[in-house]
């Protein structure tokens, strides 16, 4: 996945929602952080409505909203919920605490 | 015995022996529910119908979804009975929804979710086999969870 400045971005999310719930809007909320913190910008986020894009749910074999699947580095990560703990969410996702401010 | 009491439009599943005793099928837009204990002899009613609808030619097409088994695990088990499933998914007349997670895969649930991704995913499968249907003029659909 490359960026628009030509870099590469070394972490590639992408976010199953269904409609703007309030675990949609928990969901995208708990993951910007990580995002802006974290992963300090080497985060490509997608955000799916799978009301919209049934075909991308299917092709990745989403079976419940919100689903999170870390698409790269390998090895691929599903987190399946709206949970708002993020040590737990990075954890899921592999990403080292070192990254953390 | 009353020979006029109100009796529900039934939808043939080309069955037989389940026609007869069904007294004509399943009932039309409903969704029946199999409680056989057993989940062989449910997964039997199941494959015998998808195969059949098509077969019998009456053009109903159809959609599947699995909820444990993945689509080819299941096509090659039915193709021990005689039924080509692959050949109706080929020609668009069953569409498999993989609805079950992988035993390899890596998951972590974590926080509250829901399964309405489910019904969307179940529509737009739906759309896809109506979408050849209209060009046959129109078929039913059926759709069976298993």
């Amino acid at each position: 996945m490359t960026k628009k400045d030509g870099t590469q971005a070394k972490y590639h999310l992408r976010l199953f929602i269904a409609g703007r719930s309030s675990a949609t809007l928990l969901a995208i909320e708990t993951l910007r952080k990580p995002c802006d913190h974290e992963l300090q910008g080497q985060c490509e986020l997608d955000a799916i409505d799978v009301i919209q894009q049934p075909e991308l749910a299917e092709r990745a074999r989403v079976i419940a909203t919100p689903t999170l699947i870390k698409q790269a580095p390998e090895p691929q990560r599903k987190v399946i919920g709206s949970s708002s703990n993020r040590d737990r969410l990075l954890l899921a996702l592999d990403i080292p605490r070192t990254f953390s401010e | 015995m009353t020979t006029n009491a109100y009796k529900h439009e039934k939808l043939a599943s080309g069955i037989r022996a389940f026609d007869y005793l069904s007294d004509g099928g399943l009932p039309k837009a409903i969704e029946p529910c199999s409680q056989v204990p057993q989940v062989a002899a449910r997964r039997c009613i199941a494959y015998s119908f998808c195969a059949m609808a098509s077969y019998n030619s009456r053009g109903m097409d159809g959609v599947l979804v699995t909820l444990e088994e993945r689509p080819k695990d299941l096509i090659a088990n039915v193709r021990n009975l005689g039924w080509d499933l692959e050949l109706q998914i080929e020609e668009r007349r069953l569409m498999p929804v993989h609805a079950c997670a992988d035993s390899h895969e890596y998951m972590i649930v974590s926080g509250d979710f829901d399964l309405s991704v489910l019904v969307s995913r179940v529509k737009h499968a739906v759309r896809r086999v109506q979408a050849k249907g209209c060009h046959q003029g129109g078929s039913a659909i059926f759709v069976v969870c298993i």
